[in-house]
C-alpha cells in the first residue's frame, strides 16, 4: 500500500521571526525544521509500514531549504521523497498551497495520505481539508487514534465531553493531533541514509500545472503590512495591597482569557 | 622424610601427589583456556602500545600496590597477603618439588635457605592474622560495600588453612623449622598438648598433604571464583589505559554499521578482562551516587553482569564459531540477549552521571565508564531508545545548540548591557571566554557569567567571548551516547574557533573544560584551556585581583567531579576561596578524590529520578553537615543541583550557594558598593 | 458574479442552540455588515437549526440561512457541502468560520470546492480603503501580520473562540430557508460511533488556561484551591517540579524541561520561582501570570503580569473575581 505523508518545514518555534522588508519571512537567523505536527504524521506512517509493509512516501512544498525537513521523515523511516518547488510558489496562498499539493498528489498516486493537522507557523489547520476535497477523497480530520484494517480507516477524533469515531474506505487523507502517538527519534541508520537518501523534484511543469494560468487565479490572499512584538520581557511587577485579585481578573479579561 | 617417600603397597605416595597435580593444572588449564577463547570473542583493541609505560605501571601497581593501598588498613592487610602469596608461592613451589620427586629435589636458593625460610615464615604469619583481620572486619562489622558471599568466606577459610597447615607441616617435621619462629611456636603449642611424637609427626603428615593437597583444590578453584583475579589483575593493570580519564573513545560515524555495545561480544577484550578482575571489594559502591542514593546501579554489579553474560551466553558463540565456521556463528551472534536489560536494567545504565568515583578508585584499574558510555551509544544511536526527556535535549542541541528550547540567536542576552566583546565583531583574541549553555541561558549561571566579567575587567584582562557563534561543547550529548550530536557540534566548534585562531581558553565549566581541552583533540582542536578559578587563583598571586571585602562566613566547598577527579583542580579553587577576607573554608568529609557527585552530570540533569533519594539533596545535606552558611562551588551543573536542594530543604533563609566567581566579584575593592546591594540578589 | 454584500457567520448550533463562539462571529457579522453597508447573516445547519435563529437575531443577525436536512447532522462533510453551495449560489462578501476542529475541516473543504481565499486565526477584522484587513498573531504571536483579501471571490475568514466579543444587538433574524440534495459520493465518511466521557477538564497540553503551583504551595492542601480558580477558567491544573518532588501533585502535572511543555492562552504560575526548568516549559504561553512573595524570584524577568504578595490570600481573592466577571 502507498502511504504518501504531506509534510513542511517550518521555522524553530524558539527562534524569534522577524518579516523582511519584502513581507516574507528573514529566514537568515531562524532554525528550519520539520513541522512537529508532521512528526506525528510521518510516526504514524512508520508504525503503518511497521505492521503492513508499506512503501511511504514524503512529500513537501517549499524551498529548496525544505529539503531537510524531507530528509529528517526518510531519517525516521520513510522510503522516498518528493519536492515541488518552483520560484512561481513563492508567497503562495492557502488555495495555491492545496491546488498544488493535490495535482502532485494525483501524480504519485496514494492509498492514504497523512499529514500533520496544523502546521506551527500559520497553523491555520486548512490545507488537509482543501486537499482532500480537490482529489475528492474522504477527510478524517484531527485523528487521536488511527486504525487501519481491510481497506478501511477509522479514527479517533477528540470533542467536547468525548470522542467520536469515524471511518472511510480508502484512498483517504488523514489529518492527525499530537495524541496520536509518540514519534521516534531517528537512529544512526536512518540518519546515514536519509544523508544519502535521493529527492526527486518536481516544478510546477512537472505536475501540469501552467504557472501563467496560476498567476491569473492565484494568489487570493497578499499581506499588507506586519509589526513586530516585543520579545517576551518582564511586564508590570506590582506590590500586593488588597486588590492584586481584581487586578489579575482586568488582565486576563483585558486578554480574553475570560 | 618427605611425606611423599612413603610406600602404600607397591606404590610410593609421589604418585598420588603426582596424579593430584596433573588434576588440578588439569582443571585449572581448561578453565583458563576457556576463559581466554571468550576474551577473544571480544573486539579488538591497542594496548600493546607504550610499554615501558606499561611495565613501570605493573611494578608501581602490582609489585607495590599503589592503589590497594590507597584504603589504609584494607590496603595494608592485601599487602600483606599478595606479599606473602608471593614469597610463599616459591615456598609452596619448593614443596612441590620435594613431594613431586619423594624427597629427592629440592629448590635450590629456596629449598633450604635460612633466610627465605624466615622469610616465609613471617608472611606466613602476616598472611594468617591478615584473614583473621578480614574476616573480623567481614563477620563482625559487616561493612556496605561487602557481600558475604559463600564464595568469599570458602577462601577466607581456605586460606587460613594453608597457613595453619604450612605451620605445623614446617614446624614439626621440617629441619627448616628451627629457621621458622612462627611454626615452631605453632609446633610447640602442639607438643604441650601432650600428644606422642608419633601423633605428632602423624598430624605434621597430614598437615604436609593437607596443604598441598589444599593449594592443588585453590589452584583448581582460582579460575571459577572471583579469585580468578590472581591471574586478571596483574594483567589487567599491565594493559591498563593510559588515555587521559576524561576521554571518551570516538566513533567512525561515516564507514562504521555498528556503533556501541548490545551484545557482550561487542565489548573489547579488554574491556572482558576488566570483568575478570573484578575482586568485588566494593571500593566503587561507596563513592557511587546512584548506589548510594538506592538507584538500580551498581558499579560492581554492572560489571559483575557483563561478566556472567559473558561466561553463560560466551559459550554458544564459541560452539557455533567452532562447529560451523563463520556462517551459522553470525547467527549465533544475532540471537544473543542484548546486555540491556538482560545484564543490566535500563533504569540503572541511565542511573550513572559519569562522576568517574568507581574507575577513579578501583584497585585494579576496571573502566566503568568507556562500558557504560557504549551501552548507551547503542540505546541511542542503534535503537533510539532511551528515557523519554531526552529526545528534547537532542533535538535542542540539534536545532538549537543548547539543550533548552531557546533560540540560539539569543545566546549571548545575557552580555548585552556588559559591553563584552564579541569575537567575531573584532573583539581581542588572546583569551576565549567559553560561557557554555548554563551560563548563557540559565538565569542562576547568567548571574555566574556577569560575576566573572567583571572579575576579569577589574584585573585588566583582554578577552572576548564567541557570542551567538558559541554552540554546545557537546558534553552531554557525549555522556549520553549521542555521538552523532556531539560530533556534529565539536566539529562546528572546532571549527570555528580555529578560523579565528583562538589559542587559549577559560571556561568556568568543568564540563566544557573537559571536552574542550581532553577531547578537542580527537578531531584536530588543540587548545590550551583552563577554569576560571585556575585563572583567578593566577590573578590573585599576580596581585592583579585583590579581594577586600567580605563578611564573616562559612564557606563550604564542593568538589566538581570534572574538575576534580576528572582534570585533577583542587587546589586552586580552594586558594581563591582563602584569599577572601574573613572567610573561613571547612571542608566536607568526601572531599577531593572521594568527593561525591551533586547528581547532574552524564545528562542526568535533563533527567528526571524515579526512584530512592534525590543525589543533590544527599550532597547538600553533607555539605550543610559542616556548618557552612554558604556551599561554594565552580560548576554550573553542581549549582544548578543546589539550589534545586535549597528550596526541596526549605533552606533559601539560611543557606547561600554561591559560584567562586560570584564569591570573588561580590569581594573586590571598587565594585564593594555595587555588589553590597547585589548580594541581596545573590540568592 | 458579484457579491450580494453579505457578511456572514456560520453558526455552528446543537439543535437550535447556538455556541458561544456562533454568537461571537454574529456580532462580528453584523459589525462589519455594518462598516461595507451591508446585510448580516447566519447559517445555521441541521435538525433544529431553525430554533436558533432567534437567538441569532438577539446578536444582530439580520437574516439567518437555515436548512434542516437530516443529513447534515454531525456530518462535517455534509454541511461543508451545503455552505459550499450557499456560498455558490450568494456569493456572499465574507464568511466567519470558528477556528474549531470541525469549523477549520469545512473550512478547507469550502476552500477547495470553491476555490477561495482564506485567512486564517484573525484576530481583527477590518473594513479599510476599500479593503479587507484581517490581522493575524503569527510566530507564536511575536509578529502581527495583517493581510488583505485580492479578487473578487467570497473571503473566508477563521476566527479563534474568544477573538471577538458577543455583543447583544437587534437584528431582524428573517429566516431563509434552503434546501440541499446531498449526493451519494459527498457523505465519504461515517461517524460510527459518538462516545462520551467523564470530562476531567481539558489535558494540560489542550488546555487554554493553567493555573500552576509550585514550592510557594507549601503543602498539597492548597492545590484545591488552584483546582477551583482552574475550574472557574475553564483550564488545567499545572506544577513545577518543586510541588511534584514534594508528592504533592503527581508528576503527570508536572510542567517543564523533565514534565511538559505548554502552550496556553494564559498561565497563571503560583508560588513558582521560575527556574530555567520549570520556564522551557511554558515560555511560549499567551500570557504569564506569576504570584510570589519573592521579589527576585526569576519569574518575574519573564511574566506579563508580576504580583509580589500571599498567594494564599489573592488566589480565593481571584476566584470570587473570576466568577463575579463570567456572570455578568
Amino acid at each position: 500500500m502507498n502511504i504518501v505523508v504531506l509534510v513542511k518545514q517550518v521555522p524553530d518555534t524558539a527562534a524569534e521571526k522577524k518579516l523582511g522588508a519584502n513581507l516574507r519571512l528573514d529566514r537568515a537567523s531562524v532554525a528550519r525544521v520539520l513541522n512537529p505536527f508532521d512528526e506525528y504524521a510521518v510516526e504514524e506512517a512508520i508504525r503503518l509500514k511497521e505492521k503492513g509493509g508499506h512503501t511511504i512516501t514524503v512529500l513537501s512544498m517549499g524551498p529548496d531549504t525544505a529539503k531537510e525537513a524531507l530528509r529528517t521523515a526518510i531519517a525516521m523511516g520513510a522510503d522516498k521523497a518528493v519536492q515541488i518547488t518552483d520560484p512561481a510558489l513563492a508567497g503562495a496562498d492557502l488555495w495555491t498551497t492545496s491546488f498544488v499539493l493535490s495535482k502532485a498528489l494525483a501524480k504519485l498516486g496514494f492509498d492514504l495520505i497523512l499529514t500533520g493537522m496544523a502546521t506551527t507557523d500559520a497553523g491555520n489547520g486548512i490545507v488537509p481539508g482543501a486537499v482532500a476535497e480537490s482529489l475528492g477523497v474522504p477527510f478524517l480530520s484531527f485523528a487521536g487514534k488511527l486504525d487501519l484494517e481491510g481497506g478501511q480507516v477509522a479514527i479517533r477524533r477528540a470533542r467536547e465531553g468525548g470522542y467520536d469515531v469515524v471511518a472511510a474506505g480508502l484512498p483517504a487523507l488523514v489529518s492527525v493531533t499530537k495524541a496520536i502517538n509518540e514519534p521516534r527519534y531517528p537512529t544512526m541508520r536512518g540518519i546515514m541514509q536519509s544523508k544519502k537518501a535521493q529527492i526527486a523534484v518536481w516544478a510546477l511543469s512537472d505536475i501540469g500545472v501552467d504557472a501563467g494560468a496560476l498567476a491569473t487565479k492565484a494568489p487570493k490572499t497578499a499581506v499588507l503590512s506586519f509589526s513586530q512584538r516585543e520579545a517576551r520581557k518582564g511586564g508590570k511587577v506590582i506590590k500586593d495591597d488588597g486588590n492584586a485579585a481584581a487586578i489579575i481578573a482586568d488582565f486576563l479579561q483585558e486578554h480574553k482569557i475570560i | 622424610m618427605v611425606p611423599t617417600a612413603q610406600f602404600y603397597g607397591p606404590v610410593p605416595a609421589w604418585v598420588f601427589l603426582w596424579l593430584a597435580v596433573a588434576l588440578s593444572l588439569g582443571i585449572f588449564a581448561y578453565r583458563v583456556r576457556i576463559l581466554y577463547r571468550l576474551l577473544r570473542l571480544g573486539q579488538p583493541e591497542n594496548r600493546f602500545d607504550r610499554i615501558p609505560d606499561r611495565i613501570s605501571s605493573f611494578i608501581v601497581d602490582v609489585i607495590l600496590q599503589r592503589r590497594v593501598a590507597e584504603d589504609r588498613w584494607t590496603g595494608m592487610a592485601h599487602v600483606f597477603i599478595f606479599w606473602g602469596f608471593l614469597v610463599l608461592l616459591l615456598s609452596t613451589a619448593n614443596l612441590f618439588v620435594e613431594g613431586l620427586t619423594g624427597g629427592a629435589w629440592s629448590l635450590p636458593v629456596v629449598g633450604y635457605n635460612q633466610y627465605f625460610s624466615f622469610l616465609g615464615d613471617i608472611f606466613a604469619a602476616l598472611v594468617a592474622l591478615a584473614i583473621v583481620a578480614a574476616a573480623a572486619r567481614r563477620y563482625l562489622f559487616h561493612p556496605a560495600r561487602l557481600q558475604n558471599t559463600l564464595e568469599a568466606g570458602l577462601i577466607l577459610s581456605l586460606i587460613f588453612l594453608l597457613m595453619i597447615t604450612l605451620f605445623v607441616a614446617e614446624g614439626v617435621a621440617s629441619t627448616r623449622g628451627q629457621w621458622m619462629p612462627v611454626s615452631t611456636s605453632v609446633a610447640g603449642l602442639l607438643a604441650s598438648l601432650g600428644m606422642d611424637r608419633g601423633a605428632e609427626l602423624g598430624l605434621a603428615t597430614l598437615a604436609w598433604w593437607g596443604h598441598l593437597l589444599g593449594v592443588l583444590t585453590f589452584a583448581a578453584y582460582i579460575p571459577f571464583s572471583k579469585h580468578l583475579h590472581l591471574l586478571a589483575c596483574p594483567v589487567n593493570e599491565a594493559f591498563r589505559s593510559f588515555e587521559h580519564r576524561g576521554v571518551l573513545s570516538t566513533l567512525d560515524l561515516e564507514n562504521t554499521e555498528t556503533f556501541g555495545v548490545s551484545t557482550v561480544n561487542q565489548f573489547t577484550w579488554k574491556q572482558l578482562l576488566d570483568t575478570y578482575a573484578c575482586t568485588e571489594c566494593g571500593r566503587c559502591l561507596e563513592g557511587c551516587p546512584a548506589h548510594q542514593s538506592g538507584k538500580e546501579l551498581a558499579p560492581r554489579e554492572l560489571i559483575h553482569g557483563i561478566k556472567l553474560d559473558l561466561l553463560t551466553q560466551g559459550p554458544q558463540l564459541l560452539a557455533a564459531k567452532k562447529a560451523n565456521g563463520s556462517a551459522q556463528a553470525e547467527a549465533v551472534e544475532v540471537a544473543l540477549k542484548p546486555v540491556v536489560p538482560n545484564a543490566l536494567s535500563e533504569e540503572a545504565l541511565w542511573a550513572c552521571t559519569t562522576c568517574m568515583y568507581c574507575q577513579y578508585h578501583c584497585p585494579v584499574y576496571i573502566e566503568h565508564l568507556p562500558k557504560i558510555v557504549d551501552l548507551r551509544r547503542d540505546q541511542v544511536l542503534m535503537q533510539s531508545t532511551f528515557p523519554s526527556e531526552l529526545r528534547n535535549v537532542f533535538k535542542n542541541l540539534e536545532v538549537n545548540a543548547n539543550p533548552w528550547e531557546i533560540a540560539w540567536s539569543n545566546r549571548a542576552q545575557w552580555a548585552t548591557d556588559l559591553e563584552v566583546p564579541v569575537l567575531g565583531e573584532g573583539g581581542p583574541s588572546e583569551l576565549l571566554y567559553w560561557v557554555g549553555c548554563a551560563g548563557s541561558y540559565d538565569d542562576r549561571s547568567q548571574k555566574v557569567s556577569r560575576a566573572f566579567v567583571q572579575v576579569l575587567k577589574a584585573a585588566g584582562v583582554p578577552f572576548s567571548i564567541l557570542g551567538a557563534e558559541e554552540k554546545c561543547c557537546g558534553d552531554p550529548a557525549r555522556r549520553l551516547g549521542n555521538e552523532y550530536v556531539f560530533q556534529s557540534l565539536a566539529m562546528e566548534n572546532i571549527e570555528l574557533m580555529k578560523g579565528y585562531g583562538v589559542k587559549k581558553i577559560v571556561t568556568q565549566c568543568p564540563h566544557c573544560l573537559n571536552t574542550l581541552k581532553n577531547e578537542y583533540p580527537q578531531f584536530g582542536g588543540e587548545f590550551e584551556v583552563v577554569h576560571h578559578t585556575q585563572l583567578i587563583a593566577d590573578l590573585i598571586q599576580q596581585g592583579k585581583l585583590k579581594p577586600s571585602a567580605g563578611e564573616t562566613r562559612t564557606v563550604v566547598y564542593h568538589d566538581s567531579c570534572y574538575l576534580g577527579r576528572y582534570n585533577g583542580i583542587y587546589d586552586a579553587p580552594r586558594e581563591v576561596l582563602r584569599s577572601l577576607p574573613s572567610t573561613n573554608l571547612v571542608e566536607m568529609e568526601k572531599r577531593r578524590e572521594k568527593a561525591f557527585c551533586c547528581g547532574g552530570g552524564g545528562g542526568r540533569a535533563f533527567m528526571e529520578e524515579h526512584s530512592g533519594q534525590r543525589i543533590n539533596q544527599m550532597r547538600f545535606d553533607q555539605a550543610t553537615a559542616t556548618g557552612a552558611e554558604v556551599i561554594a562551588s565552580a560548576c554550573p551543573f553542581c549549582l544548578t543541583m543546589f539550589e534545586d536542594a535549597r528550596v526541596a530543604r526549605d533552606a533559601i533563609e539560611t543557606v547561600r550557594t554561591l559560584d567562586i566567581a560570584e564569591l570573588i566579584a561580590a569581594s573586590l575593592p571598587r565594585q564593594a558598593e555595587a555588589s553590597a546591594s547585589s548580594r541581596a540578589s545573590l540568592d | 458574479m458579484s457579491s450580494n454584500n453579505e457578511i456572514w457567520a456560520f453558526a455552528e448550533q446543537t439543535q437550535g442552540k447556538p455556541s458561544r463562539l456562533a454568537t461571537e462571529l454574529t456580532t462580528k457579522a453584523a459589525e462589519l455588515a455594518g462598516a461595507v453597508g451591508g446585510t448580516a447573516a447566519a447559517v445555521a445547519l441541521g435538525p433544529g437549526a431553525g430554533a436558533a435563529a432567534p437567538l441569532l437575531a438577539g446578536y444582530g443577525a439580520d437574516k439567518v440561512y437555515v436548512c434542516e436536512e437530516a443529513g447534515l447532522q454531525g456530518a462535517v462533510a455534509a454541511q461543508a457541502y451545503a455552505l459550499a453551495e450557499l456560498i455558490g449560489q450568494k456569493q456572499p462578501r465574507l464568511v466567519l468560520i470558528g477556528a474549531t476542529f470541525n469549523g477549520k475541516d469545512i473550512a478547507g473543504r469550502v476552500l477547495a470546492r470553491r476555490g477561495l481565499g482564506l485567512i486564517g486565526n484573525a484576530a481583527a477584522v477590518e473594513w479599510k480603503d476599500g479593503q479587507w484587513a484581517v490581522t493575524v498573531p503569527s510566530f507564536g504571536g511575536n509578529v502581527n501580520i495583517v493581510s488583505t483579501f485580492k479578487g473578487e471571490g467570497t473571503a473566508l475568514v477563521t476566527v479563534r473562540p474568544k477573538a471577538f466579543v458577543a455583543e447583544e444587538r437587534a437584528g431582524n433574524g428573517e429566516i431563509e430557508a434552503f434546501a440541499i440534495n446531498l449526493p451519494a459520493d459527498v457523505l465519504r465518511e461515517k461517524v460510527l460511533e459518538s462516545v462520551v466521557e467523564e470530562s476531567q477538564g481539558p489535558s494540560l497540553e489542550e488546555a487554554s488556561v493553567i493555573v500552576s503551583g509550585g514550592r510557594g504551595l507549601g503543602g498539597p492542601e492548597f492545590f484545591a484551591t488552584l483546582r477551583e480558580l482552574a475550574e472557574a477558567l475553564d483550564g488545567a491544573v499545572g506544577a513545577s517540579r518543586a510541588a511534584v518532588d514534594a508528592g504533592w501533585i503527581p508528576y503527570a502535572h508536572q510542567v517543564g524541561q523533565t514534565g511538559k511543555t505548554v502552550k496556553p492562552n494564559a498561565y497563571i504560575a503560583c508560588g513558582i520561582s521560575g527556574a530555567i526548568q520549570h520556564k522551557v516549559g511554558m515560555q511560549t504561553s499567551g500570557v504569564i501570570v506569576a504570584i510570589n512573595k519573592n521579589p527576585d524570584a526569576p519569574i518575574f524577568q519573564f511574566a506579563d503580569l508580576g504580583i509580589v504578595g500571599d498567594l494564599f490570600d489573592i488566589v480565593p481573592k481571584l476566584i470570587a473575581e473570576v466568577k463575579k466577571r463570567k456572570q455578568a
